[in-house]
C-alpha cells in the first residue's frame, strides 16, 4: 500500500513537472532564439553603435532617477498604509494598483493630459522653459506612473511585517516618532523596500507603451527596438534587444547580490 | 505614586471600564486576570501607548494622562519579545541610553553596570535572535531600566520562558523591587501573583473586581470568579440561619463553626483537601456528612479530584492511594464528611 502511495505521488509530481516545464520552455525559448539568432558581428557593431548605447544609458538613468525620486514619497505613503486605518483606505489601495491594470498606452494618454503644454504640470514646467513632452523628465514621469505600485506594495508589506510592539517599545524608551521610523521601522522593512525599489526600477526600464506616447524622443531602448524593427526589420532590432536584455540581467544580478550580501552581513 | 482614576478605554472591540488603582512607591503590584481580561490594554494605557476615553492617570500627583509615553518614566516590557532584531544586545541597551545622553563613555559605563546587574556581560555582542527565553527577559529588563523608569511594568514576563529559568527571573524581580523599584506585573497565574505581590488587583472582562493584599484576595475572595481564579474549588453562595447553618440551594444545610454571621446572605468556602470520602457513613466529630454520587474523577498534580453530587456539586481532593483503595468510579455512591471548622465564611 505504501509503495503504491509513493508511486502515485511520483506520477503526480511528474505530471506537475511536465506542465511546469512547458511554461518554463515558453519563457526560455524566445530568449534562446534571440541569443542564437544574433550573429556576433551584428552584436559587436550594436555595442559600438552610439545611438544604442546612449539610449541604454538614458533608459537606465531615467528609470533609476524615477525610482529614487518617487521613493521619497512612496515609502512614507507605504508606511501610512501599513500602520493607519482611515476612511477610503480601500479606495486608495485600489487607486494605487490602477496603473498596473490599465493599458499602458492609455496611461500614456492620461499622463499627456497633465504633462503637455496645456496640462497643469506641463504649464508649470513651461514657465521654466521645459517642455515635458519629449523630455527625460516626461520619460521619468511615464516610467514612474506605471511602476510605482510595485514599490508601494512591497514597502507596505515590509512595514506591515514589522511588529507594532517594537515601535511601541522604542517610543516607550523615549524615542520620537521620526526616530522610531528611521531607526526601527525603516531598517526592519529594508529588505522589502529594496526589493520594491529593484522591481520598480526594472518595471520602469522595460516600459514602452506609456513612454512612447509621452516621449518618442529622446529614445529609450524599448522605443529604439520598436523603431528599428518598424524601419529596418527583425535583423536590426534583434541585436539591440539582446544587448538590452543582457544589460538588464547583469544589473539585476548585481543588485540582488548586493541585497543578499547586506542580508548576510545584517 | 501612581493613581489611575475612573479610567475607561475603548480599544478595538474591547472596553476597559472605570478602573481605579493606587500604587505606592516600592509596591510590587500584580494585576491578575485571564487572557482577554484587559490587562495588557490597561498597561499600555498607563504607559501612554493607548489614549483613554475618560479618566486620568496621575504620577506623583502630576496629571500625565496626555503626556507622551517616553516622558512618563514608566517603562513597559511587552509580553512578546520586543528586542530590536536588527541590533545586537549591546546596541539594544544603548538605544535607550543614547536617547538620554550622547556621552559615549558614560553610556559605556552604564551598559557595563547593567550587564553586571543582569548577568548579561557575555551576551553583549550577541545577535538577539540567538538568545534563550531567560536571556531575552534579562536583556529586556536591562534595556527598559536603561531608560531610567520610576515604575517598571511587566506584561506576563514569565509566560514565555522555561520553568527552570522562571525562578531565576522571579528572584531578579524581587531583588529589583527590594532595591526600591516600583513594579506593576501582569499575569494570568495566581500562584505567580502570590509569590511576588505586595498588592494584587483582579481584572475580568475589562472591570476591576478587587484589590488588596494577596492574603485578603486569597482568603476572602470577593466573588465566585476570584475564588475560582485563586484555586478555591468549593465556593458556595449561602443563606445563614440563626441556628449556625449555611443553607445552600435552599435545602442543603451545612454546619458552620461560628455563630450566625452579621449578614443573612453570603458565601462559604470548603477546603477540598479537608473533605473525607468514605464508602460507609462513620461516626466522628465532623459535623457535616452528606451522601452523594460521583460525577467525575480527574487526576491533578496534587492528587485526585473527585466531583460529588450532594445536591450541589462538591469537589474533594484526595491522594491517589486513597482513590485506589476506595475503588472510586463514576456513578458510585459515596459519603463526604467534613468538619464545621473547615467551612470558611467569606462574605
Amino acid at each position: 500500500m505504501i509503495h503504491r502511495g509513493f508511486k502515485n505521488h511520483s506520477n503526480f509530481r511528474l505530471t506537475l513537472a511536465f506542465f511546469g516545464g512547458l511554461v518554463l520552455l515558453f519563457i526560455v525559448a524566445p530568449l534562446l532564439g534571440l541569443l542564437f539568432g544574433t550573429t556576433t558581428e551584428s552584436f559587436v557593431s550594436t555595442i559600438n553603435d552610439k545611438e544604442v548605447t546612449n539610449s541604454i544609458w538614458l533608459t537606465l538613468l531615467t528609470s533609476m532617477a524615477a525610482t529614487l525620486m518617487m521613493g521619497l514619497g512612496a515609502i512614507p505613503l507605504a508606511y501610512i498604509l501599513a500602520r493607519k486605518n482611515f476612511c477610503c483606505k480601500r479606495l486608495i489601495l485600489g487607486i494605487i494598483d490602477l496603473p498596473v491594470v490599465i493599458p499602458h498606452s492609455a496611461a500614456g494618454i492620461a499622463l499627456l493630459t497633465i504633462l503637455s503644454r496645456d496640462g497643469v504640470i506641463g504649464k508649470t514646467a513651461g514657465a521654466f522653459d521645459i517642455n515635458l513632452v519629449g523630455h527625460p523628465l516626461g520619460i521619468m514621469a511615464a516610467m514612474a506612473f506605471v511602476s510605482v505600485p510595485f514599490l508601494i506594495n512591497a514597502a507596505r508589506d515590509g512595514f506591515a511585517e514589522v511588529p507594532v510592539r517594537l515601535e511601541k517599545a522604542a517610543q516607550n524608551l523615549g524615542a520620537s516618532q521620526s526616530r522610531v521610523f528611521f531607526s526601527i521601522s525603516l531598517p526592519l522593512a529594508k529588505r522589502s523596500i529594496i526589493s520594491g525599489l529593484i522591481l520598480m526600477f526594472a518595471r520602469g526600464m522595460s516600459e514602452f507603451g506609456a513612454v512612447i506616447i509621452v516621449a518618442y524622443h529622446p529614445m529609450i531602448t524599448p522605443v529604439l527596438i520598436y523603431e528599428r524593427f518598424n524601419s529596418f526589420g527583425l535583423n536590426y532590432a534583434r541585436p539591440v534587444a539582446l544587448l538590452f536584455i543582457a544589460i538588464c540581467l547583469l544589473f539585476f544580478i548585481i543588485l540582488r547580490m548586493i541585497v543578499k550580501e547586506k542580508k548576510s552581513h545584517a | 505614586m501612581l493613581e489611575v482614576v475612573n479610567l475607561s478605554v475603548k480599544f478595538e472591540d474591547f472596553h476597559l471600564q472605570n478602573i481605579n488603582l493606587h500604587i505606592r512607591k516600592g509596591d510590587y503590584f500584580v494585576l491578575v486576570g485571564h487572557s482577554g481580561s484587559g490587562k495588557s490594554i490597561l498597561l499600555e494605557t498607563i504607559a501612554g501607548l493607548i489614549s483613554p476615553d475618560s479618566g486620568s492617570i496621575l504620577m506623583n500627583k502630576t496629571d500625565i494622562t496626555n503626556s507622551k509615553t517616553g516622558s512618563r518614566k514608566i517603562g513597559l516590557m511587552f509580553q512578546d519579545n520586543s528586542l530590536f532584531p536588527h541590533l545586537s544586545v549591546k546596541r539594544n541597551i544603548e538605544f535607550a541610553l543614547r536617547l538620554k545622553s550622547k556621552d559615549k563613555n558614560l553610556n559605556r559605563q552604564k551598559i557595563n553596570t547593567l550587564a553586571g546587574n543582569f548577568n548579561i556581560g557575555h551576551l553583549l555582542n550577541r545577535d538577539t535572535e540567538t538568545l534563550s527565553g531567560g536571556e531575552i527577559q534579562r536583556v529586556l529588563l536591562a534595556r527598559t531600566l536603561a531608560s531610567g523608569p520610576e515604575i517598571l511594568m511587566l506584561d506576563e514576563p514569565l509566560s514565555s520562558i522555561d520553568s527552570v529559568f522562571k525562578d531565576e527571573i522571579k528572584t531578579l524581580l524581587r531583588s529589583l523591587n527590594r532595591n526600591g523599584l516600583t513594579i506593576i506585573h501582569v499575569t494570568h497565574d495566581f500562584e505567580e501573583a502570590l509569590a511576588l505581590a505586595s498588592n494584587i488587583a483582579v481584572l475580568n472582562d475589562g472591570k476591576l473586581l478587587a484589590t488588596g493584599s494577596p492574603e485578603e484576595i486569597f482568603n476572602k475572595p470577593a466573588n465566585e470568579f476570584i475564588a475560582r481564579f485563586c484555586g478555591h474549588k468549593n465556593y458556595l453562595k449561602a443563606d445563614f440561619s440563626v441556628d449556625g447553618f449555611a443553607v445552600v440551594n435552599k435545602n442543603l444545610r451545612i454546619e458552620i463553626s461560628l455563630s450566625k454571621p452579621e449578614t443573612d446572605q453570603g458565601a462559604i468556602l470548603i477546603d477540598a483537601s479537608e473533605i473525607i470520602l468514605s464508602n460507609e457513613h462513620f461516626s466522628s466529630s465532623a459535623r457535616n456528612a452528606f451522601k452523594g454520587k460521583i460525577l467525575d474523577i480527574s487526576k491533578t498534580k496534587s492528587g485526585v479530584e473527585v466531583r460529588v453530587d450532594i445536591g450541589i456539586p462538591l469537589i474533594a481532593l484526595i491522594t491517589s492511594n486513597s482513590s485506589d483503595s476506595l475503588k472510586l468510579k463514576i456513578g458510585q455512591e459515596i459519603w463526604c464528611t467534613f468538619k464545621a471548622s473547615s467551612v470558611q465564611i467569606v462574605q
